[in-house]
């Protein structure tokens, strides 16, 4: 049980780190414009978090979203209604 | 307040700071191995390097965790927060060297591989004297590596930053998970009422400040009185506001900001687009809303960053009547130019 | 900080107080001093982690 959950852990890291290589050198500025032309320190810096959250970058990437979301809070979401 | 990212936005401050901190925990390490290898002679110097590292985590967190409710009670200490990331992502390597030499030194030499070993060497699970406390310290550790590999304003930026806050609020688990690691580990060996003593004093303070902090500013949540004056919110009175700073009240379910300059008022959210900063603690610098925590700018009448920068916060309709400053409750898209109400005697 | 996550954020500390000084506590009542094995070698007894628990 325990080693298998091991197991998972490790291909679950495995595959991030790998994603997360070819995410900051080719896909990072496709996600992110303020990414574009970013330092190589950067990119290493990035490459952590990007192996622990790559199944919400590859998705971005996927989908083709060019710019971070905005936040919503309170007053964001009542100008959002207002405007309807 | 970067439209290009670099790897870490380099000035004066942030080097001194980085420099403190790195010299205190070389410090702090050598101290240790040396006055522990006098008093305890028979110890080895993975073990002192093991405790060193642990304590000075320990240390690092306990200051961490005090930075935020110090400023809250004490904005005159708002520069330690300034660059706190760094102190967090310090006190990580730190707590990672001591997580990494403890799997070697204790589960590294067996049959099974060392992370099977941490889980399985101890399953005293019903015992609170002999409780396995060395994988709470492996989920703490786990939690701060979450932390810090997404400390980068690029992470904050593409989680949002409430929801960045909330990952980076787990930070008080790992706190709890690293207290039942010290108490149910190296507390039950330790015969030196020291640790015990320390430990105590760093709980109390890190939970009376945060509660003493909460307490103190509780009456800023409260949403206030329904609208009245035409559909407006009485807010305070224009003499309340001191000039280039703001008075905060909570109106539509969030705080705003009303601030006070060149004899003028605007009103903006409180909620700083960076890190949810509160715009209204800080002061009108070069003719902007300059947030105190990490100095992001907004124009108080647009809600905008100037070019090239592209933050934008929800705006409000203002107006003074008999010299108080009521304000429409519906807020304006973000970065929408709100005509400023005029103090008239200013 | 936005309401609902200073919301939870009061939740956390309150709830964290209670554990954590019930823990603390309860982890001092429970602590036992280690039986010292009088074999020892003599180079060990004389540590003073050991000295004490005699």
């Amino acid at each position: 049980m325990l080693e298998g959950l091991l197991t998972l852990a490790a291909c679950y890291v495995g595959l991030g780190l790998t994603f997360a290589l070819i995410f900051v050198i080719a896909g990072i500025q496709r996600v992110d414009p303020a990414a574009r032309g970013a330092s190589v320190g950067f990119r290493l810096l990035i490459l952590p978090g990007a192996a622990a959250f790559w199944p919400l970058l590859l998705w971005r990437w996927w989908r083709g979203v060019v710019i971070p979301p905005t936040e919503r809070n309170a007053h964001r979401k009542r100008a959002q209604e207002a405007r309807k | 307040m970067s439209h290009t990212y670099s790897a870490i936005g380099w000035n004066r401050q942030k080097r001194l700071y980085d420099g403190v901190v790195v010299a205190g925990v070389i410090l702090y390490l050598a101290l240790f191995a040396g006055v522990g290898a006098l008093v305890h002679p028979n110890a080895t110097i993975e073990t002192l390097l093991i405790r060193g590292l642990g304590t000075c985590a320990l240390l690092l967190l306990h200051v961490i965790l005090l930075i935020g409710p110090l400023c809250r009670l004490q904005p005159q200490l708002l520069p330690l927060l300034y660059n706190r990331r760094h102190l967090g992502v310090t006190m990580f390597l730190v707590a990672l060297a001591h997580g990494v030499f403890s799997l070697i030194q204790f589960h590294a030499l067996g049959d099974l591989s060392p992370l099977v070993s941490l889980f399985v060497s101890n399953t005293r699970y019903d015992s609170l004297a002999n409780f396995p406390f060395q994988p709470l310290g492996f989920i703490a550790l786990l939690i701060l590596f979450l932390m810090a590999a997404t400390s980068h304003d690029f992470w904050l930026a593409n989680l949002t930053a409430p929801v960045w806050k909330r990952l980076h609020m787990l930070v008080y688990v790992a706190y709890g998970l690293i207290v039942a690691h010290v108490v149910l580990g190296v507390l039950q060996a330790e015969t030196s009422p020291w640790l015990a003593i320390l430990l105590g004093s760093g709980l109390l303070a890190v939970l009376g400040l945060h509660l003493w902090a909460g307490y103190r500013e509780r009456h800023h949540d409260q949403e206030l009185a329904a609208p009245n004056h035409d559909g407006w919110v009485d807010v305070c009175a224009v003499k309340d506001i001191p000039a280039n700073r703001a008075c905060i009240a909570t109106v539509a379910g969030e705080r705003i900001a009303v601030f006070k300059y060149e004899g003028k008022v605007s009103a903006l959210s409180n909620v700083c687009q960076h890190q949810n900063g509160p715009l209204g603690e800080g002061e009108i610098i070069d003719g902007c809303v300059t947030c105190p925590w990490h100095g992001y700018q907004y124009l108080p009448d647009t809600g905008a960053s100037p070019p090239p920068f592209t933050e934008k916060v929800p705006t409000f309709n203002v107006k003074i009547v008999n010299e108080r400053v009521f304000v429409d409750p519906c807020p304006n898209a973000p970065g929408t130019r709100v005509e400023p109400a005029l103090v008239s005697n200013e | 900080m936005i309401q609902p996550l200073r919301r939870q954020h009061r939740f956390m500390i309150t709830v964290l107080a209670v554990i954590l000084v019930v823990l603390f506590v309860a982890g001092l009542l429970v602590r036992r001093t280690i039986p010292a094995n009088p074999h020892l070698p003599e180079a060990v007894l004389t540590s003073p982690s050991v000295r004490n628990e005699q």
